[in-house]
């Protein structure tokens, strides 16, 4: 018997500092443990970050998702999450990816950043049906490319 | 895997007599026999003298008479086979181990203690997955349920059995962990959930907590991290504050999104707690000083005591209050706006501790509250002011206030009938006074009451209109005949406030409510709500609350008193 598929849309404040560079670093590590982790967990997703956030898609069995998004909430490298949705759906949008990740110099990086601008920005004001789509937007353009 | 109704295994010959229940022993045996980890006392060379149902289940014998007298190394030993030797090897010594097993079942947490040459008792609890270090000092116990008891005497036995081994200066320190809303969670989401969440506010507090610490579920909504680390106590307040981080965030569990927070109180031993005996309930003393819901950090301070001391103290007195007829009613006059003659008084409750001396309602009120005295407190109240009234001219009211949690508990509508009824005062000159906590919480019986205080000819005030959430929908929905308009805005000359005043004053005009403008001081406050079409006014500027026997200047007696 298949368990139902999910989808968790997340939106948290990033707590690294420093620069671009370290940014980078950390970001890598952290997408090299979560696709070892997620392949073996049956979790497919994607991450967006900048500076100041973090916006993750993750899909798979809701007790896969429970038990990653849990690690992920004890990681000290962020904080504030704000679950956008948690929803069964039909099937997987990221389908072949263990954890994609929008790369920095792309058009819906670019919307991401406009997106998040602003000091005040409480991360519970986001859309989740928007940052799906800039997801999904992203992994359909630069697989065109 | 707990075979439930199955007793400790004790005495060979059968188990205990069934009100044995009721005694400290037979509770033990029936939270042992209840808990998920598995328990056993054994002599000193591993022979079981009694043993739990969940340690009979994992050693897999197949009942409590089998395993009484059985080696119990041995019989583990089958159920690990991969830990074998070191299993035979801790049972054969005569030093306390911490192992951790594996079986195709799971990984386990075996703990023996060995206290010189007696009886050892044994304890083994299911683990997560993950390595852990085997240690032979402090050791995590994750565990729920009713097991409380247990817990606690295992933290008070860690704490009496550390010693400041190792090297660096090294303290101990305990932190408790109380999460709030935790009931909620229960209530709404069920006790499976609930379960389910503990289990992963143990798993965080794991992942904060370092090697050798020790965690445990001291019940309910309480968990406790025993933890010796240097840099005292800079290193507890930093551990405490990334615990209320990490149990603040959201969980997700069995498909809920689950909100809770941590307050975290911290005790450290020669850090303001010189003995250890002292550890639990410093701690204690500093998790209940953080105030409100959304948690907090907060290490133990001497003052605490003293607080905590002052506190007990006034609840003693607080509870013989009534009786040593400590409580007086004063009365503030309030005037009619249009005429300038007294209307009616607002009684005002007093408490003249012979302890304590004068204490501010602000202070005992809450107190009263949480101690359920408010029922009795408010019934003489009413009794007293009603009696007091029923003396005065026909056209002067009273006002009374009245606590939510009368509407909670006690028969408010009863005790306000009677008090009608003993003092012949006539319902229309009684008016109650609440505050919009009360509508708050929306319970069906709240407006009952209201209604039925109305039908019997009381009026109803809004008290401290403008200062809470001050919804438009109350006004609509609940049967208040008078807004009391907040001191806070009435003195604030401020255009804006001013503003404010008048549109509260033409909103209640509108609904037909009677206004009354709280806290006036100043001529220029009075002329300005008289120009803003205000019914009427208190303050100091008319009068401040008096006692009883000076009223007298202020109202002509009818009867009965002397001049
Ligand atoms: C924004 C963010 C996203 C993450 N996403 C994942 C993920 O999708 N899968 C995962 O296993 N870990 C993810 N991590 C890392 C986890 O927090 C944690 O470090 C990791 O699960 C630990 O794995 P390990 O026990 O195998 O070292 C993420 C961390 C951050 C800060």
């Amino acid at each position: 018997m298949q368990d139902s598929l999910y989808r968790l849309l997340y939106v948290s404040r990033s707590s690294i500092g420093g620069d671009a560079t370290d940014l980078r670093r950390e970001v890598d590590s952290i997408l090299e443990v979560a696709r070892r982790n997620n392949a073996a967990a049956g979790i497919t997703g994607a991450l967006m970050f900048n500076a100041r956030f973090f916006a993750q898609a993750l899909e798979g069995s809701q007790q896969a998702i429970e038990r990653i998004f849990e690690n992920i909430q004890c990681d000290l490298r962020h904080g504030s999450a704000t679950i956008l949705s948690f929803e069964p759906i039909e099937e997987r949008a990221f389908l072949n990816w263990h954890m994609a990740c929008v790369d920095q110099e792309s058009a819906v990086l670019r919307a991401f950043n406009e997106l998040t601008e602003g000091p005040e920005l409480d991360p519970a004001n986001f859309d989740g049906a928007e940052i799906f789509e800039m997801l999904q937007t992203y992994l359909r353009e630069s697989h065109a490319a | 895997m707990n075979s439930s109704q199955s007793p400790v295994g004790g005495e060979p010959t059968g188990s205990a007599p069934s009100d044995a229940a009721n005694t400290a022993d037979g509770m033990l045996a029936e939270l042992l026999g209840q808990a998920r980890f598995g328990f056993a006392v054994t002599d000193a060379i591993g022979v079981v003298q009694m043993i739990n149902a969940a340690l009979v289940c994992t050693a897999q014998w197949p009942s409590d008479d089998a395993a009484i007298g059985s080696l119990l190394g041995e019989q583990m030993a089958k159920g690990f086979p991969t830990a074998a030797s070191r299993l035979q090897a801790t049972f054969a010594g005569s030093e306390s181990r911490s192992l951790c097993i594996d079986s195709p079942a799971g990984r386990y947490l075996l703990h023996v203690a060995a206290p010189q040459g007696g009886l050892r008792t044994v304890l083994m609890c299911p683990l997560a997955d993950g390595p852990i270090e085997e240690s032979s000092g402090l050791v995590p116990v994750l565990t729920h349920g009713r097991s409380n008891l247990i817990n606690q005497q295992l933290l008070d036995r860690a704490i009496g059995q550390w010693s400041p081994g190792g090297p660096g200066p090294r303290s101990l320190v305990l932190l408790l962990v109380s999460l709030n809303r935790f009931n909620g969670v229960n209530d709404t989401l069920g006790y499976d959930v609930g379960d389910a969440l503990l289990d992963l506010v143990a798993k965080r507090l794991q992942s904060i907590t370092r090697e050798g610490d020790m965690i445990m579920h001291l019940g309910g909504n309480e968990f406790a991290v025993l933890s010796t680390t240097g840099q005292q106590p800079t290193g507890a307040l930093s551990v405490g504050k990334r615990i209320a981080d990490l149990i603040g965030r959201v969980f997700l569990v069995k498909g809920h999104q689950v909100h809770i927070d941590a307050s975290v109180g911290i005790a450290v031993l020669d850090g303001g707690t010189g003995q250890r005996s002292d550890l639990v309930r410093h701690a204690d003393l500093a998790v209940r000083s953080i105030k409100g819901t959304s948690g907090g950090v907060r290490l133990f301070d001497p003052k605490m005591q003293d607080t905590a001391v002052r506190q007990r103290e006034l609840e003693i007195a607080l509870r013989r209050a009534l009786v040593l007829n400590e409580f007086v009613l004063h009365y503030q006059p309030q005037l009619d706006l249009s005429t300038q003659q007294v209307i009616g008084f607002e009684a005002l409750i007093r408490w003249q501790s012979g302890q304590h001396g004068m204490v501010s309602p602000a202070d005992f009120i809450p107190l009263a509250e949480q101690l359920g005295e408010i029922n009795a407190i408010g019934e003489w109240t009413v009794r007293t002011a009603c009696a007091e009234a029923a003396r005065w001219p026909s056209h002067i009211s009273i006002a009374v206030n009245v606590s939510p949690v009368q509407f909670e508990r006690g028969d408010l509508v009863g005790v306000i009938r009677s008090a009608l009824t003993d003092s012949g005062l006539p319902p229309e000159r009684l008016e109650i006074e609440i505050t919009e906590g009360l509508l708050l919480s929306d319970s069906p019986t709240v407006l009952e009451q209201l209604r039925a205080l109305q039908a019997m000819g009381l009026g109803v005030a809004l008290d401290d209109f403008g200062t809470g959430f001050s919804s438009l929908s109350y006004l609509s929905s609940f049967p208040f005949c008078k807004l009391k308009i907040d001191r806070s805005f009435v003195q604030d000359e401020s255009d804006r406030a001013q503003a404010l005043v008048r549109s509260i004053l033409a909103l209640a005009k509108s609904l037909g409510l009677t206004t009354l403008a709280e806290g006036v001081e100043t001529e220029q406050q009075h002329r300005a709500l008289i120009e803003g079409g205000c019914d009427s006014a208190q303050g100091f500027l008319f009068g401040r609350p008096i006692p009883v026997d000076r009223l007298g200047d202020l109202i002509p007696r009818t009867e009965g008193s002397p001049a």
